[in-house]
């Protein structure tokens, strides 16, 4: 069987391949002039969440790791690691809308409400495969489902920065 | 020890511990405006964007059009970036869809191979392999059927699952399966000589 | 002790890293950029009541225009002259419209003063805009309701809230919303479509080429007969497809607890992929579906109709898929 070769082949493979020349004039001249964010409030509410984020991670990980290294979150008994797992992925998602402050009242209990559409789907998601691990359709719904997820909450940070963003020139 | 769940959840990661140097304070102020500031992460990424945007494309001259769309997208999308993975997986991630969408319709055409279809079973025997001249991977890869070679190279070079590759490039699981085994043993033999 | 010193590296780390940040961010000065002209210089912050404005700007007939306005309306419209003209009505609280850059690549800006409360509609902007029908078209809004007519190369539009209506032949088309709803009439041919919303309905009628369309609660419904690709999803919304798979198309819609509408015609030249792991499946022309075991609710359904050209595929969680004539 060749799988050596290829493989031995496929570990020499460089990482980075330089340009032929320098693409940044190109790129430079289709930069369209970005809005300047405004500053104060955002940003050291943002910068401040990231300081108690990585705080909370520092003590969690340091809770987490026991004996043989394996990571296990600090659960009450009787809780399924999967709970869980949704449980801290609802809450991450929902912190990160939280932080997205300058949203109308109203566009933010829409994000929060499909949120909770996407993290319930997930749950029932979940459930099925739990009956049948190894359905391709169904991961192929779960990734649907997590781009979807990911995509909501691209868009909430989008519409924060432009409800922040008042130029004054 | 808890059953483990039969498939792959993504990771729930705790937030990275801040680097020294300062991907993310440029992407900052890039996103501010400073086009300066991106031109510092342009510099920093660009190798490893060309090489993917390269490997899959297997044309240079598109690989390069690609890497620039995938930073012009880059600097037009700096809002949606979060800074929770960092600016180099981030831009990768855009390159890889440039270049996909760029095969929307080589990866539409190549949808729907079962293991009764008779181009895959052809190379299977190997009858698309010319006589391997010794030529290296990248050249090889660089010569694969399209869709072959960006399952291949989303597969064994980056690393993506068959699930992930499907979300990405719209095959079905078993498609993409098929196109890897067909990448492999067309390179197998063109390294065998 | 260990932990604790990788605790206490964590927090200083990510301190200086803050701090650093708060320096970039401080000193930081961003590109210049020129600007051409004001419609008002007054920058007081004042509300100078409501005022009309209109602007004449040269533009390449492929040149780039991107508008920003938060609430009030834009509405695009396509003309031959390789002009830019704006008009209409900036509010109150507007400090002034700032348009900038080059024949290549124009900027039109609503500018609002920091920290305005928009009571009513002073902070509007009302703004009609006519440019050259080949331009490369961008809007970027928060509530204002976004219509674009005539375009011929690209449109990307994006609203948090606003409503977005596109009657287009262009070639790439980008439309997106949180809870606006999108509607999009026509496309160039060969065109690429990308229309998201997260609550909000979309509507796509009349698109020739490759379409990607996505919601969580809103519903999507497609109607076309000239459609080569098409990628629907959703969570909770109803998905529908009205139209003719074509050979060699690509068709795949997935759903989690909404429905999946497929009306097909009568005789679809397809191969048919539908599974549901517990909806219900009904298919109105060709083989019933099956259990999928009688121990497990699911439902599927696997047929060629026709020389099957087309792969169409349909799957869901909970919803029910229907196949219609």
């Amino acid at each position: 069987m060749n799988d050596d070769k290829l493989k031995a082949a496929l570990k020499q493979l460089p990482r980075e391949v330089d340009p032929s020349r320098d693409l940044w004039p190109s790129i430079e001249a289709r930069l369209a002039p970005r809005p300047r964010a405004v500053r104060p409030l955002w940003a050291y509410s943002l910068a401040a969440s990231v300081l108690l984020a990585v705080a909370a991670g520092a003590l969690w990980s340091v809770g987490l790791h026991h004996g043989n290294g394996t990571p296990q979150t600090i659960v009450a008994q009787g809780t399924s690691p999967q709970d869980t797992y949704f449980a801290q992925r609802a809450a991450y998602a929902e912190q990160s809308v939280e932080t997205a402050t300058d949203l109308a009242p109203a566009t933010r209990a829409v994000i929060l409400k499909n949120l909770h559409i996407i993290e319930s789907s997930m749950q029932d998601m979940q459930g099925a495969l739990d009956k049948d691990p190894n359905n391709p359709r169904l991961r192929a719904l779960l990734f649907d489902l997590y781009q979807n997820e990911a995509r909501l909450l691209a868009a909430t940070q989008q519409a924060q920065a432009k409800t922040t963003a008042r130029n004054s020139l | 020890m808890e059953t483990a769940t039969a498939m792959r959840l993504p990771d729930l990661q705790p937030p990275p511990v801040p680097a020294a140097s300062d991907d993310g304070s440029l992407a900052a102020r890039a996103r501010d405006g400073d086009a300066r500031a991106f031109e510092q992460l342009y510099k920093r990424h660009v190798a490893r964007v060309l090489a993917v945007c390269l490997r899959l494309a297997g044309n240079r001259t598109l690989a390069e059009e690609c890497a620039q769309d995938a930073f012009v997208k880059a600097w037009q999308s700096l809002d949606g970036f979060r800074g929770d993975a960092s600016f180099g997986t981030w831009v990768h991630r855009i390159a890889v869809n440039t270049v996909l969408e760029r095969h929307r319709t080589q990866l539409r055409q190549a949808a729907w191979i079962t293991s009764g279809d008779e181009e895959l079973m052809e190379s299977v025997a190997g009858g698309d392999a010319e006589p391997g001249h010794g030529l290296d991977l990248e050249q090889c890869i660089a010569e694969l059927p399209p869709a072959a070679r960006m399952v291949f190279v989303l597969f064994d070079v980056e690393g993506h699952s068959h699930e992930e590759i499907a979300g990405m490039t719209g095959l079905a699981v078993g498609t993409s399966k098929a196109h890897l085994h067909r990448a492999r043993q067309i390179l197998r033999a063109r390294l065998e000589a | 002790m260990k932990r604790l010193a990788i605790l206490i590296t964590y927090l200083a780390l990510s301190l200086t890293a803050v701090a650093g940040t708060f320096t970039l961010m401080a000193l930081t000065s961003s590109t210049a950029y020129a600007h051409n002209h004001d419609s008002d210089s007054d920058d007081d912050g004042d509300n100078h009541g409501s005022r009309s404005v209109n602007q004449i700007q040269p533009l390449n007939a492929d040149g780039e225009v991107r508008i920003d306005n938060l609430a009030g309306s834009v509405k695009v419209v396509a003309w031959d002259k390789d002009q830019v003209q704006v008009t209409g009505t900036i509010g109150g609280m507007v400090q002034k419209l700032d348009i900038s850059g080059d024949a290549k690549s124009l900027d039109i800006r609503v500018v609002l003063p920091h920290n305005v409360e928009d009571e009513g509609c002073d902070a509007c902007a009302d703004l009609q805009i006519q440019v050259p029908k080949g331009a490369h078209l961008e809007v970027s809004t928060v509530s204002a309701d976004v219509e674009a007519n005539g375009l011929t190369g690209q449109v990307h539009i994006g609203t948090v809230s606003g409503r977005i209506v596109l009657n287009s032949s262009a070639s790439r088309i980008e439309a997106k919303t949180v809870s606006g709803d999108v509607q999009v009439v026509g496309s160039g041919k060969g065109a690429s479509l990308d229309a998201n919303s997260v609550s909000g309905t979309v509507h796509l009628s009349d698109v020739d080429g490759n379409v990607i369309t996505e919601n969580v609660s809103g519903d999507i419904k497609v109607m076309s007969r000239h459609i080569t690709g098409l990628k629907m999803s959703s969570t909770s919304g109803n998905l529908t497809f009205e139209g003719t798979p074509l050979k060699g198309g690509d068709y795949n819609l997935n759903n989690v607890s909404g429905d999946v509408v497929l009306a097909v015609g009568s005789s679809p030249d397809a191969r048919f992929d539908v599974s549901s792991f517990s909806g219900d499946i009904d298919n109105s022309f060709g083989p019933k579906p099956t259990r999928v075991s009688k121990y497990s609710p699911g439902m599927e359904l696997h047929f060629s109709n026709g020389s099957g050209g087309a792969s169409v595929s349909a799957r869901t969680l909970s919803g029910d898929i229907h196949l219609q004539n």
